[in-house]
């Protein structure tokens, strides 16, 4: 039998791009103490956290903060996800139990009336229109009146539209749980609204009706 | 009434408002900045390492892919190890060869300093050993790169030469000093299991079964730890002159662990922690605190303080423990505990950087609890004594809202110039430049 060598061209042989790495091979990575996985993660779930954060929270300035204490932690305990689609709901659930602390912070601020900003903050980013804006700060002002966890359960699930099973998890709560506040807090914000917050009433009215013609 | 009440689909229209609003992307730079400062910090932490637990088979699929490339690597790793020896390229290596003077013993490998001088243990690449009077050490092994040695009892100052590729053991009782090239003494009593490592130059790093796993030491750094006392003691920092003092007084050991060891750290230097760890503490909490806050699981780490009394943590915890208590209890919204936990890192670990982010933590809890007063006063101590500390962006930062809770917008002002000037694109960069008046 007789031939020729093969010659092959030499491939080229180029680092995998983290960016397209699934969770669990940048938790892995981050785990090795990859800090460019670290910043993929960043990268990846920082809008989620702080959309997760300033939902609850409005646009407190402390929202930036928290955000680096909800990465921190996770640097510190990566090791220990051990499920691949996991990280997530970690960071998502780290990220409540630190606005559960700021929401009892700022109740205890309102209790002794030493700030002026135990109130919630505006929201991030005004809507478009005056009477939505006008809703929007109706409804977080029901909302401050919730206990916290009926009203973070509230939040992630119908300000973010977590699944049930998402806000189960970051609450530490069963899902029956899960649902029941956040149903609980439904009602709650509706029947306060029809009663004290008139802006966020004619509001839903208005949309009611327009929805109705 | 009830004919009156909204569909639910109108409030969720609100909230789809509130949801626009909450997830609207932030400027690029907002973005890069808390990147940044993540990563960071994230240098500054230690990286969480994964349990080595049947759970990785999680990863199983991901790994085969790079094990069956691995396995190739080394298939071709080996075969070019395999054609450079065959062509005698590793023929002049060697295990370190050592010759022993001052020996009480014949045998080579066994060193015993009599009571009077010392024994010196000479390896062929320069680097020493000397046990001094009454000490005795094994020399269980020597390699390429360096060697194994066991101290039996007794003071050994050992010097390793330095070079591109040294690995060299002491063995100490249940103690591991692991060296790649450095000067420094150490010592072991067996009877009382006291280890004490006093570092002149270099670094080494220390496997010790109390505390922490590992240890790193550098120049200046003294370590002591008794397994009996469950205690780790590390004194640090001294002045580089004093480094190279004499390291090598040899002094008999009689008079316990350590007693060569002449040099101390000077009282405004020197940075020491003692952590007490005893061993039925450990079999107690199986899991330890600093663990359990890093996977989140703050309750547990309260509820067990509790358990075993806060006052009695707040007197005996270790730093670790403390800080770890300190920061569940924060996150579980305990005040109570939280104050009492950083209080005690600072009055017990004084002068040390944890006792400073006590500070800086104080002050939050502080502001938590409404007390902007004190938060403030915890915010200028941190700065005072960590002005460029871990938290030093955020103590300033947080110390612009309590100046102008105090004393109003003016105060406010001067610290957000001073933000300015330090972290002219930081996080906080807007909110200062409002205060200031520069925007």
């Amino acid at each position: 039998m007789s031939g020729s060598p093969v010659v092959r061209k030499q491939s080229q042989v180029s680092r995998f791009p983290q960016e397209r790495l699934g969770d669990a091979e940048l938790v892995e990575a981050v785990t090795r103490g990859d800090s460019g996985a670290a910043g993929v993660v960043w990268d990846r779930y920082s809008a989620l956290v702080r959309g997760v954060l300033r939902s609850n929270l409005g646009a407190d300035p402390a929202v930036e903060d928290l955000l680096q204490e909800v990465f921190i932690v996770f640097i510190r305990g990566a090791g220990e996800l051990r499920k691949a689609g996991a990280l997530r709901p970690y960071l998502v659930s780290v990220a409540v139990r630190l606005v559960l602390v700021e929401l009892r912070r700022r109740k205890i601020r309102r209790w002794v009336t030493l700030s002026p900003t135990g109130d919630v903050p505006p929201i991030p980013v005004a809507p478009r229109d005056l009477a939505g804006t006008m809703a929007l700060g109706a409804l977080y002002r029901l909302l401050d009146e919730l206990p916290e966890r009926r009203r973070v359960a509230f939040v992630l699930r119908h300000v973010q539209g977590f699944d049930v099973a998402e806000v189960a998890l970051a609450l530490g709560v069963s899902e029956s749980t899960a649902k029941r506040e956040a149903a609980r807090a439904r009602g709650s914000i509706v029947r306060r609204a029809e009663r004290r917050e008139p802006a966020l009433w004619e509001y839903i009215r208005a949309l009611e009706q327009a929805r109705d013609e | 009434m009830s004919d009156a009440r909204p569909d639910p689909d109108p409030l969720d229209r609100v909230t789809s408002l509130a949801r626009e609003a909450a997830n609207a992307p932030v400027p690029a730079e907002i973005h890069a900045e808390g990147r940044n400062r993540f990563l960071a910090a994230a240098l500054r932490q230690p990286f969480a390492t994964r349990p080595a637990t049947d759970e990785t088979s999680l990863f199983r699929q991901g790994l085969r892919r790079y094990a069956l490339r691995l396995a190739l690597a080394a298939c071709v790793a080996l075969a070019g190890v395999y054609v450079l020896s065959s062509r005698g390229f590793f023929a002049t290596s060697h295990p370190l060869e050592y010759e022993v003077t001052g020996n009480a013993t014949s045998a080579s490998s066994y060193v015993v300093a009599s009571l009077d001088s010392s024994a010196t243990v000479r390896f062929s690449d320069g680097s020493d050993v000397v046990a001094v009077p009454g000490s005795q050490l094994r020399v269980e092994e020597t390699s390429n790169d360096g060697a194994r040695l066991l101290v039996e009892r007794g003071t050994a100052t050992a010097h390793v030469k330095h070079r591109a590729r040294s690995s060299w053991l002491f063995v100490a009782g249940p103690f591991e000093v692991h060296v790649t090239g450095t000067k420094f003494g150490m010592a072991w009593d067996p009877v009382k299991e006291e280890i004490d490592v006093t570092m002149y130059e270099g670094s080494v790093e220390i496997d010790s079964p109390i505390g922490p796993s590992r240890y790193s030491l550098r120049a200046g750094h003294r370590f002591h730890a008794s397994v009996l006392e469950g205690t780790v003691k590390m004194d640090g920092a001294r002045s580089p002159t004093t480094e190279n003092a004499n390291p090598a007084v040899p002094v008999p050991v009689t008079s316990g662990v350590g007693a060569g060891v002449t040099t101390s750290a000077p009282a405004d230097t020197a940075e020491s922690t003692t952590v007490p760890t005893a061993p039925a503490i450990a079999t107690q909490r199986p899991e330890a605190w600093p663990d359990l806050v890093r996977r989140g699981a703050f309750d547990r780490v309260v509820s067990a303080a509790k358990d075993r009394g806060i006052a009695a943590c707040v007197a005996s915890c270790s730093a670790s423990d403390l800080r770890a208590l300190g920061d569940a209890a924060r996150y579980v919204g305990d005040v109570d505990t939280a104050t009492r936990s950083l209080l005690a890192l600072r009055s017990r670990f004084s002068g040390t950087r944890n006792a400073s982010a006590a500070a800086f933590l104080l002050g939050r809890t502080n502001e938590s609890k409404g007390d902007v007063r004190e938060a403030d006063r915890w915010y200028r101590t941190y700065l005072d004594e960590a002005s460029h500390g871990e938290f030093a962006a955020d103590a300033l930062a947080a110390r612009m809202r309590t100046s102008v809770a105090l004393d109003g917008p003016s105060a406010g002002a001067a610290v957000a110039r001073e933000y300015l000037v330090r972290y002219p694109n930081g996080v906080h960069a807007g909110t200062a430049r409002k205060l200031s008046g520069s925007e």
